[in-house]
């Protein structure tokens, strides 16, 4: 009796502190997130200056700096990398490291209940930092320029680009780098084994991913390869709408009357969608193409089943170089420029843009730890460690002057050097001109330069501010105008196109607010010219 | 006066409410202690977290305090009822949900008659682990499956349909508007069919062994054993079952539709619950998205409610309450 009334009371007070364990938070542990007075609801912080820091470089103990990432690979959760930041900037890196896709809706988690990681990135410059500025829940880095030199002198006047860095405040902190733009990389072995050029219009480009399809290209004997590895995203037919003027990354352009809208509503996007209609049809697009995930995609090139694939060329030519391609000869590249049949081509712009930058959120303990950290991440030295690794462990430079390096040992392998941390964190507060770029091999360098020269930024609206239509119903915009283009796509006959894309963009227009959307940009685009 | 009140002599007077509670607390207080987490629970976790629905009335915002943002009234419901695009998740919620319920749920009873039936116990065990093992894997896992199977370029199916000579073209049934909803179903089915079945094999073990060796003597074959004493004796079972499934019908799947979302298919599959996380996670829309879930609540109290109704109107005896 005595036993079974024990292990009632046992059981019913472990029962009772699994549910209490459940509702703690880690406040009380470790975390150096502890809401600061001044970031209470109804008010943005101010600034609190040198004085009132707790950081480890004066007490000489490494505090924790909790950081979130996004990003598609997957470092070791502890790994060289961190562990070597953490000793530069004396703290103890404790990284969040989510997918890109779930970045976003991870962030509105915390800041909907006040956990925000002490720094983390937002890319939605517009609405997310503002909301974030709004409600207090980032911190105010106006005075602490001094604490931070090369991160702000790198964002330069960027900063005051800001809409949420109004009357002096810097609650965001821009990368200041433009962003690569797209190439069509297209595998030059293959037009070799083919006896084939490097195509220049739309027929030639036909002709290629036919060949590449149908005609063995790998030379094994086998119908197993296809003309392109694409996705669902429009961009990764980036070139085939430059070849008609449509810059199809989610852009604003400017119509011939005046008003400003949406890429899909240029007068030849219907064109466009039925060249890449043909391309899909006959076979020559890698037939996954709708429901394939991101690294598949890219898993085509690895292995040898595409032969072109529409991507800033610095992943097919430089990052994936040589360790990521799994043929016994690492293939070759060349990036092609599409002409269209008036004469138009390019890809979509990149704009030296606010979007992507830094924030600290209110509630950090240990703001001179987190300048300390964005400090260093924006030197070469701190970039070259996260893009590259520990420099003596994982690389060491060959001619640094020219930014050739080497690998060392195991980490050759691109998954080895990325599983310790190697390239995962390199776009952490990063410079301008970050590693990767001064580390380009020619051919990147030639691609990246060609793909800014090549992009279409006639009649483009780039809109960083608040329009109230685009915050209230950006995502049903969105999604009717990612819907038809699928559904464009997957038509029954070309015929059918014109209904299709009238009915969308009538859905577009009046259930979406589309039309609303429009009079607010183009008022916006006229007052801002 | 007095006589009216005093219970006569030799009578007990009847305790009150209060001290039977308290003698019965008293009594089985294990039992109680071992009820109390639950309670606790209940209330920490599902009662205390309601106040937030006021969201629903509020104009809240990030950082806000729900107490002190401001009322709006019925407003965030209009919005809601206004964009096009939730209604369409709320009829594929409609249809999706009847879709599940219609092939989901009598899919764990057949399958548990069918497995009451096998005889020998090596076998009834191996094929009640295959059936549960399902469900213990993640959307994400299952999608990885189908995906691993149907890719058109790539999938076992396209393999296997090569072993019988065929090299045509297969169909992305993943990004088919017209498979969407069955696959949606399909994979459903065989996630949950499993686990469904412990409950209905439980019920079975339950009844008397009698009944079937007196029908048996009678010259009943298994086949209408099954269906006069079998069905008859999980008749409550299967109705209280029924009625939390009801309850549930405005709750589609969101794990399940999210993973096997794409732009192909999205104006067929979404649900509220999608649409829900894309206003309130990634748009940061708190007061819209608790409309809509407080919408989706009270619409799945209401079902349960005709539900039960139903079911006491046909047996008295079943029914929760």
């Amino acid at each position: 009796m005595k036993a079974k009334r024990f292990l009632s009371i046992l059981l019913a007070a472990l029962m009772l502190i699994t549910v209490f364990a459940a509702c703690g938070g880690k406040d009380g542990g470790e975390s150096s997130s502890k809401a600061p007075e001044s970031s209470q609801a109804g008010g943005a912080p101010e600034s609190s200056g040198p004085e009132s820091s707790n950081a480890g470089e004066n007490t000489g103990d490494a505090v924790e700096v909790t950081i979130m990432m996004d990003g598609d690979n997957t470092p070791n959760a502890t790994n060289m990398v961190l562990d070597k930041l953490g000793e530069m900037t004396n703290t103890k890196i404790n990284m969040i490291y989510t997918p890109t896709d779930d970045a976003a809706t991870k962030r509105s988690t915390m800041a909907a209940s006040d956990t925000l990681p002490d720094i983390f990135r937002v890319l939605d410059v517009v609405t997310e930092a503002q909301e974030y500025a709004d409600a207090g829940l980032i911190y105010n880095l106006a005075g602490l320029e001094d604490k931070a030199p090369n991160w702000f002198k790198n964002a330069g006047d960027l900063i005051s680009q800001v809409p949420a860095n109004k009357d002096g405040a810097i609650y965001y902190v821009p990368t200041g780098q433009l962003g690569y733009a797209y190439n069509l990389n297209i595998r030059t072995d293959w037009l070799k084994n083919l006896n084939m050029e490097m195509p220049t219009n739309l027929d030639e480009l036909y002709d290629v991913y036919y060949a590449f399809t149908n005609n063995d290209p790998d030379g094994n004997g086998q119908k197993d390869t296809f003309g392109l590895a694409t996705d669902a995203d429009p961009r990764s037919f980036d070139s085939i709408f430059g070849a008609y003027g449509i810059p199809a990354n989610k852009n604003n352009i400017l119509l011939e009357d005046g008003t400003v809208s949406i890429y899909a509503k240029h007068p030849d996007y219907l064109e466009a969608i039925k060249y890449i209609r043909r391309l899909i049809n006959d076979g020559l697009v890698e037939p996954d193409w709708l429901t394939i995930p991101a690294m598949d995609k890219f898993g085509k090139m690895w292995n040898g089943v595409a032969g072109a694939m529409e991507f800033q060329c610095v992943g097919p030519t430089n990052n994936w170089m040589p360790g990521r391609y799994t043929e016994e000869v690492t293939p070759t590249f060349g990036f092609a420029t599409i002409e269209g049949p008036g004469g138009k081509k390019g890809v979509s712009p990149m704009f030296a843009n606010i979007t992507g930058g830094w924030c600290i959120a209110a509630r950090t303990e240990n703001i001179d730890a987190c300048l300390r950290i964005a400090d260093f991440c924006c030197t070469d030295d701190g970039n070259d460690l996260l893009y590259l690794g520990v420099e003596g462990e994982m690389f060491q430079w060959t001619d640094k002057e020219n930014g050739e390096y080497e690998y060392l040992g195991e980490y050759t392998d691109g998954a080895k050097q990325r599983a310790e941390g190697g390239f995962c964190y390199s776009w952490l507060c990063p410079p301008a001109v970050s590693c990767e770029m001064r580390c380009f091999n020619a051919q990147t360098r030639e691609g990246v330069d060609l793909a800014h020269n090549n992009m279409i930024t006639e009649g483009v609206v780039d809109c960083q501010d608040v329009l109230q239509t685009r915050s209230d119903y950006g995502s049903d915009m969105d999604s009717v105008i990612s819907e038809m283009y699928v559904a464009l796509l997957q038509a029954g006959s070309d015929d059918d196109l014109q209904g299709i894309y009238d009915e969308y963009m009538n859905r577009w227009e009046t259930e979406a607010h589309g039309s609303e959307w429009e009079e607010e940009i183009t008022q916006w685009y006229n007052d801002n010219k | 006066m007095s006589n009216l009140t005093k219970p006569p002599a030799g009578v007990v007077p009847k305790p009150s409410l209060k001290s039977r509670f308290l003698s019965t607390v008293r009594r089985d207080w294990m039992l109680y202690l071992m009820f109390l987490p639950g309670l606790v629970y209940i209330l920490v976790f599902k009662y205390a977290p309601m106040y937030g629905v006021t969201i629903a009335f509020k104009d809240f915002k990030i950082g806000m305090d729900v107490m002190n943002a401001p009322w709006v009234g019925w407003k965030h419901f209009a919005d809601l009822f206004g964009r096009t695009a939730f209604l369409r998740a709320l009829q594929n919620n409609i249809i999706i949900s009847f879709a599940k319920l219609l092939f989901g749920f009598p899919f764990p009873i057949i399958l548990s008659l069918m497995i009451n039936e096998v005889r020998s116990s090596k076998m009834k065990k191996l094929v009640q682990t295959s059936v549960i093992l399902p469900n213990f894997v993640s959307w994400v896992v299952v999608y990885g499956l189908f995906y691993a199977i149907l890719s058109p370029n790539a999938g076992a199916l396209k393999d296997v349909l090569g072993l019988f000579g065929y090299e045509g073209a297969l169909p992305n049934l993943l990004a088919s508007q017209n498979a969407a909803r069955t696959m949606i179903v399909i994979s459903h089915v065989w996630k949950g069919a499993g686990m469904g079945t412990i409950v209905y094999l439980a019920a079975i073990t339950g009844i008397d062994q009698g009944l079937y060796e007196a029908a048996s003597i009678d010259g009943a074959g298994r086949l209408k054993q099954m269906w006069h004493i079998t069905l008859p004796c999980i008749r409550t079972t299967i109705i209280v079952l029924l009625i939390f499934r009801v309850g549930e019908m405005m709750y589609a799947g969101f794990d399940q539709i999210f993973v096997f979302s794409n732009d192909a298919i999205v104006s067929k599959i979404d649900i509220i619950d999608t649409y829900v996380y894309k206003l309130g996670l990634q748009e940061r829309k708190y007061g819209i998205s608790t409309a809509a879930g407080l919408f989706q609540s009270f619409t799945g109290l209401i079902l349960v409610i005709i539900t039960n109704w139903i079911a006491k109107r046909v047996d008295p005896e079943s029914g929760l309450v």
